[in-house]
């Protein structure tokens, strides 16, 4: 081919008008079909679009992504290959040589996937950098965290030669002694690792590395959580999955508890010989995890001591609140069994204290006094001022306690409570109630904490002092309850004990050296000096510095540990000179308050003005933070920072205990500031004139990831959107009001719409409803309508649950006068679907129907099935009303088929409780049950106190028709209590009048007459009608069988009245049932009368009469006949009515 | 002390500007082996700064190939040092690399498909926004090894244009030929590879 001719014809032929060109070629080329042939296809080449007309790369990750796997020709950065040592799920293990060091390491190169993801390559950094600092002879070093060319990362660590204690165990169990030995280096080294916020989780044989010395080295510090992910691939997960707590295998919050499990299980396995949870497959071994416990050790060797099972016991506990948890103790526990001593481990209520964050010195005559002091008293309050350790104090006794208090030890830090109801709101989350409006809160507290031998640890109560009265109210009502308190000043409640903190004991000048070593704050000094530098001693040359240096800082803990966490830097000569200097300043503004707090002021500065300009920067910074967070979020308030300065910048902050790290239980750290230091640094912020400009990027930040997932509260990931909120519940919270002091009113109202829903689904209604409203009556006529709109139609939604129908309503009317305004249908049809299930409420069933159908008609245009369905809904509440459940069900079923579509498994839930309502309804007692169950199922996990108590009052309800008293009265009482917390006011009172129909079935007259008045009081402040009548059914009933006929008559006439208003056809049915039975002695013919009319009834609405006692034979050989007409029918209701008197 | 060491650099990086410099100034004078070290060098880097791009980059942005590669250039030569000779081999070195990234990860997807198949699905309008199938960018690769034998300039010019995305300006500078001729000559590229790729029939 000659090719210069054939691009020549090409390029020639392209100059050439389309028409004339083939024509053209034909000519040009001749009798040369092949040269025509290739043109022609070039031609055609040229004019089909094709793969050079797109972009190569439009993904960046393409050509980031490292190269595949295979092992790496030789080096991994300067580290020479020798060979491969292993494998595993995260990535290939070598022996390496360095050769800048000229020793051996263990190069541990991580799989592709765990390298490219941004996220995860930055958390993986800052994990391992969070594992190297953790300098412990018994946690495997790591020398250095890099990445080679290819963009693959890896971890260097000292290569050691020896054994896992997996290889060990292959020839199976390990000698008692030895395995003990192993378990209390681990669990040493663990407990190093804890105090620094840091959890291994995946603690297990193979991951502990018996070294040539006899030492043990935990391997894999800071990166088993990065490879959750992978887990999920086959095989690799078995091996691991025998050592996962039960916490870890449900996905739930994992802690320092979970690595104890694993360390159990490893010792288990040590001794033993056989792993206590075993199985061919995944499931069966999760199956024994969560439910079986494992035979003891001693029933597979009978030469095992006694204790050895206790101890193991405490560990392979499976509700992690009640697990073991401290390193520290199982070491002591472990080296009691090694002596052969009793084991002290007491079976220990349930608890939640913090992990201490360092261990504990001193103190332990406070501490007894404590113990003295809640043996008699009921409150005990530790004062002192900031710094002085109180906190510290609290928890250790409340450790020592725990024995004593079965129903548990709670920890509630109120911190940085922000008024009296937030205080509450943690106190009660705490309890693990959802806390629900304020008035209640304290009340739900007490029906928790009844009859119940609790200790409450309340922390920092400084932001109480406004409840303290309801707090003494509390005591009383709980006899069972002890409060241990620290506050920097005394409660002032009656039989309150005070146990001033002191700063710790300060040597005396003369002291001499043994002297020193015995001195607490010295000893202080000593262990947080020591955590920077390991041989860090006392001698006699640093000894007079060390002493004075506790002397001028008033022996308060806080600002010895500030001090001696520069050891690294200064000698102890060298802290005394510069920190004494800045001590004897003239005390700084707010020298009104006491000198000590002066000292930790000062001590606090110091250590500030130690720090570079970008750490400073941080530390101000980080001050806008409520509650911690993580570190996206600092970043994003830090912008400007590279990543890589931050994190040293944060890295100084943590060393210098200015911050500090916790793991929140999902994998990832958080960080946050004592309060006492925070404070000082929003000072510093505010001093800096940044303070706006941070919060404002505090806000926007916050703001941005409410609403981002918000977007995802109501879809198919709406468990974990929640989840994942309630850490940033603080912050986003401190944002909204930051924007209202700011008079922000679009961005609170932005906020407000980002967070209602959690506040509906967590309970918090009250509070989300006061917010919303003033942010709403800030924004007047400043903000986008569209935004007030929604902003009001959220805030009805809230005020609905409330039970406050009249303020919903003025909302809605509001919010759908500015949607016609806009002309937006979909706004619209929402606010009317809302205005429809106010009206359901308010029993004005036709106006909801006819709203509802409204709805339904623009939502069909707008395409909308997620709406909908929610249209459905309502439309299947007013045929369920009217006693039409056949309707009902199919409007419900309507809707379920959408919200399935739509994966909202929220709606789908409340769907077909709704439904298994109206199969209860017509008597079909085993469909009702399992489309229950199918609700329970998706409820549950939501964590959404409303519809779990709805879906509970409907099993109820099922159980009560089939007969089966006790159980429906056990579920209605726990169906109350979600009720409680989450605030539902006619969900309390639907279970109420439940709770009468029972207790009128099981013969008790005289309680169900108490309970239903209860019940009716509740129907009638939120104006439910259709509520009242069934009540008033109910009490007509009981009135009976109490012999008050007069009255009894009276709540029929009542309820016959307002049934016959809305058209409950069963609902009249039962009523007649009812006067049927009240006729039957005096009038049969009467009563028979009515007894058909009311079979009439049922078989019309296809409703049958379930089973009820006192029914005697009238009603049970009545029989139906043909329907009525409604005038018909109303004549009738109205003689009744009449006859009634 | 546990050394916490995020700054251990890679070689390439390590690498002073002087060696890259001193390798273009030898492939220039025609050292073959001087390309073949150059390439892991310019590899590497071409994927570092990638990632620096993947983690500031914003979802859904296209990846401007030609600024990587001019970020490279400056990151790793010495512009005051190398005149335009040397900076066109660079270019060479570095549209390979990329072509080579492309095709790797096509492979790695495990995108094989011998024949043109697929090419008989038609290209719709809708593709053109997005990045190649799997399978189209292995028969190109392929393809390109041909156009090769026919044609050395040609495939050169398309690795600069499609696979660095450089401009036509940038591509004659290196070239050492007119814009003109460049766009006629990825005109005859372009044919002849949408010829074998889609075998000359709509």
């Amino acid at each position: 081919m000659d090719w210069g001719r054939v691009w020549e014809l090409f390029d020639a032929a392209l100059e050439k008008p389309d028409a004339e060109r083939a024509g053209w070629l034909a000519e040009a080329c001749g009798a040369d079909a092949e040269l025509r042939a290739e043109v022609e296809g070039l031609l055609a080449g040229h004019d089909r679009p094709g793969v050079l007309d797109q972009h190569a790369i439009t993904d960046p990750g393409v050509l980031a992504a490292p190269r595949s796997s295979g092992s790496p020709s030789g080096a991994v950065g300067p580290y020479k290959i020798v060979r491969e040592i292993g494998r595993g799920g995260m990535g290939v293990v070598y022996l390496a040589e360095d050769p800048r060091q000229g020793r051996r390491a263990a190069i541990k190169l991580l799989a592709p996937h765990l390298s490219t993801d941004p996220q995860a390559r930055r958390r993986l950094l800052a994990e391992a950098r969070a594992a190297s600092r953790l300098d412990h002879p018994n946690i495997c070093e790591i020398l250095e965290v890099s990445e080679t060319d290819d963009g693959l990362l890896y971890l260097a660590m000292p290569f050691y030669e020896g054994e896992t204690v997996a290889q060990r165990m292959t020839d199976g169990p390990l000698p008692l002694e030895q395995a003990l030995r192993i378990a209390m280096q681990a669990a040493a080294g663990l407990g190093r690792a804890h105090a620094a916020g840091v959890v291994h989780r995946d603690i297990k044989p193979s991951n502990l590395m018996l070294a040539e010395d006899g030492s043990v080295k935990i391997l894999d510090f800071g990166v088993a959580k990065m490879h959750g992910a992978s887990l999920s691939a086959p095989g690799v997960r078995v091996g691991t999955l025998a050592y996962m707590a039960p916490e870890q295998l449900l996905g739930e919050a994992v802690s320092a508890a979970a690595d104890l499990w694993a360390l159990g299980v490893t010792l288990y396995e040590m001794t033993a010989g056989r792993r206590p949870f075993q199985g061919d497959y995944e499931p069966a071994i999760m199956y024994e995890i969560l439910n079986e416990e494992p035979p003891p050790t001693r029933s597979i060797r009978p030469e095992l001591p006694a204790g050895l099972d206790r101890l193991l016991g405490a560990l392979l506990e499976k509700n992690a609140a009640r697990r073991l948890s401290s390193a520290a103790e199982l070491c002591e526990e472990l080296e009691a069994l090694e002596r052969g001593e009793e084991i002290a481990l007491g079976p220990g209520g349930p608890q939640n204290l913090p992990h201490p964050l360092t261990t504990f010195l001193g103190r332990e005559r406070e501490i007894e006094q404590l113990e003295r002091i809640l043996d008699r008293a009921r409150l005990a309050t530790i004062t002192g001022p900031a710094g002085a350790g109180k906190t510290r104090l609290a928890i250790e006794a409340a450790r020592r306690l725990t024995a004593r208090f079965p129903s548990g030890v709670w920890f509630v830090s109120l911190e940085a409570a922000q008024g009296a109801a937030q205080a509450a709101a943690l106190l009660a989350r705490a309890l693990g109630l959802e806390p629900s409006p304020e008035r209640q809160v304290f009340d739900q507290i007490e029906d928790a904490l009844r009859a119940k031998k609790t200790l409450l640890v309340l922390d920092n109560c400084e932001c109480i002092l406004e409840c303290v009265p309801r707090l003494a109210r509390l005591l009383e009502a709980c006899p069972e309850l002890k409060v241990l308190a620290t506050s920097r000043a005394p409660l002032r409640i009656a039989g309150e004990r005070e146990l001033n903190a002191p700063p710790l004991e300060v040597p005396s000048p003369e002291a001499g050296l043994a002297d020193l070593e015995r001195n607490q704050a010295v000893a202080l000094f000593l262990d947080r000096a020591r955590a920077g530098l390991p041989n860090f001693e006392l001698t006699a040359a640093n000894a007079a510095s060390i002493a004075e240096l506790c002397r001028r800082l008033d022996g308060l803990p806080l600002a010895i540990e500030l001090a001696a966490a520069r050891t690294k830097l200064f000698s102890p000569k060298a802290l005394l000179d510069r920190l004494g200097q800045r001590l004897d300043l003239l005390a700084s503004p707010g020298a009104d308050r006491p000198e000590r707090h002066q000292t930790l002021r000062k001590a606090v500065e110091w250590s500030h003005e130690l720090l570079n300009p970008t750490e400073r920067k941080l530390f101000r910074r980080m001050s806008v933070f409520r509650g911690g967070c993580e570190i996206e979020c600092i970043q994003a308030v830090c912008g400007e920072l590279p990543e890589a300065e931050l994190l040293d910048a944060l890295d100084a902050l943590l060393q210098h205990n200015l911050a500090r790290r916790t793991d929140d239980g999902q994998g990832e750290s958080r960080f946050d500031m004592l309060e006492t230091i925070r404070e000082l640094a929003a000072e510093r912020l505010l001093a800096n004139e940044e303070a706006d400009r941070v919060r404002q990027a505090h806000a926007e930040h916050y703001l941005t990831r409410a609403e981002t997932a918000a977007a995802q509260m109501t879809g198919a990931l709406q468990a974990e959107a929640l989840d994942r909120f309630e850490t940033e519940i603080r912050n986003c919270e401190a944002a909204f009001d930051w924007a209202m002091e700011r008079g922000d009113a679009e961005r609170a109202l932005r906020f407000g719409l980002a967070l209602w829903r959690f506040w509906l689904v967590r309970g918090r209604i009250e509070e989300g409803s006061r917010r919303l409203g003033a942010a709403l009556q800030l924004a007047e006529r400043t903000v986008e309508t569209r935004l007030i709109a929604k902003a009001l139609h959220a805030k009805a939604t809230l005020d609905q649950n409330l039970g406050d129908n009249a303020r919903a309503t003025a909302a809605l009317e509001r919010s759908l006068a500015l949607w016609r305004e806009l002309g937006d249908d979909r706004g619209l049809a929402s606010s009317l679907l809302n205005q429809a299930w106010v009206f359901l409420e308010l029993s004005r069933l036709d106006e909801a129907a006819a709203l509802s159908r409204e709805a339904l008609t623009l939502l069909e245009r707008l395409g909308d099935e997620r709406t909908q369905a929610v249209a459905w809904n309502n439309l299947g509440w007013a045929a369920a009303y009217r006693g039409r459940p056949r309707a009902a069900f199919e409007c419900f079923d309507k809707g379920l088929t959408l919200r399935r579509g739509s994966g909202d498994r929220r709606g789908e839930g409340f769907a077909l409780a709704c439904m298994a309502w109206t199969e209860l309804m017509q008597g079909r007692f085993a469909q009702a049950h399992r489309l229950m169950d199918q609700a329970t199922r998706r409820l549950v996990r939501i964590g959404d106190r409303v519809l779990s108590g709805f879906a509970l009052v409907g099993r109820a309800m099922i159980l009560l028709d089939e007969g089966r008293l006790g159980e429906a009265e056990e579920i209605a009482e726990k169906a109350l209590r979600e009720w409680e917390r989450g605030g539902n006011r006619s969900g309390e009172a639907w279970t109420r009048l439940l709770q009468g129909e029972i207790a009128v079935e099981r013969g008790e007259p005289g309680a169900a007459i108490r309970t239903l008045e209860s019940a009716r009081d509740v129907w009638r402040a939120i104006g439910g009608a259709w509520g009242d009548a069934g009540t008033s059914a109910a009490l007509a009933r009981a009135l009976a069988a109490c012999g008050r006929p007069a009255d009894a008559r009276r709540e029929l006439a009542a309820s016959l009245r307002t049934r016959l208003r809305l058209d409950d056809r069963r609902g009249l049915a039962e009523c007649l049932e009812i006067l049927s039975g009240l006729e039957s002695a005096a009038r049969p013919g009467e009563a028979r009368h009515w007894a058909a009319l009311a079979a009439t009834l049922r078989a019309d609405c296809e409703s049958p009469r379930p089973p009820r006692r006192g029914d005697g034979p009238i009603l049970e050989q009545a029989a139906a006949a043909a329907p009525p007409d409604s005038a018909g029918l109303r004549r009738e209701i109205e003689r009744a009515i009449t006859g009634l008197g | 002390m546990a050394a916490m060491s995020e700054d251990n650099p890679s070689p390439a990086a390590k690498a002073p500007v002087g060696e890259v410099t001193q390798l273009l100034r030898m492939a220039q004078q025609g050292d073959p082996q001087a390309p073949e070290q150059l390439y892991p060098l310019i590899y590497a880097e071409l994927r570092r700064i990638a990632r620096r791009l993947l983690a500031g980059e914003r979802a859904g942005h296209t990846l401007d190939t030609a600024g990587l590669v001019n970020e490279a250039y400056l990151k790793l030569a010495d512009p005051t040092q190398n005149p335009a000779e040397g900076r066109a081999h660079f270019l060479r070195i570095a549209a390979r690399a990329m072509r080579q990234i492309l095709v790797d990860h096509a492979r790695r997807k495990g995108a094989e498909k011998r024949g043109g198949d697929w090419a008989r699905t038609s290209m719709d309008e809708a593709r053109l926004g997005q990045a190649p199938r799997g399978e189209e960018m292995l028969a190109l690769d392929e393809a390109l090894n041909r156009l090769n034998e026919v044609d050395e300039r040609l495939r050169q010019i398309v690795e600069f244009r499609f696979f660095a995305g450089l401009s036509e300006t940038e591509i004659a500078e290196a070239l050492g030929v007119t814009t003109r001729t460049v766009q006629r000559e990825w005109a005859k590229a372009r044919a002849w590879l949408h010829k074998e790729l889609y075998g000359g029939r709509e």
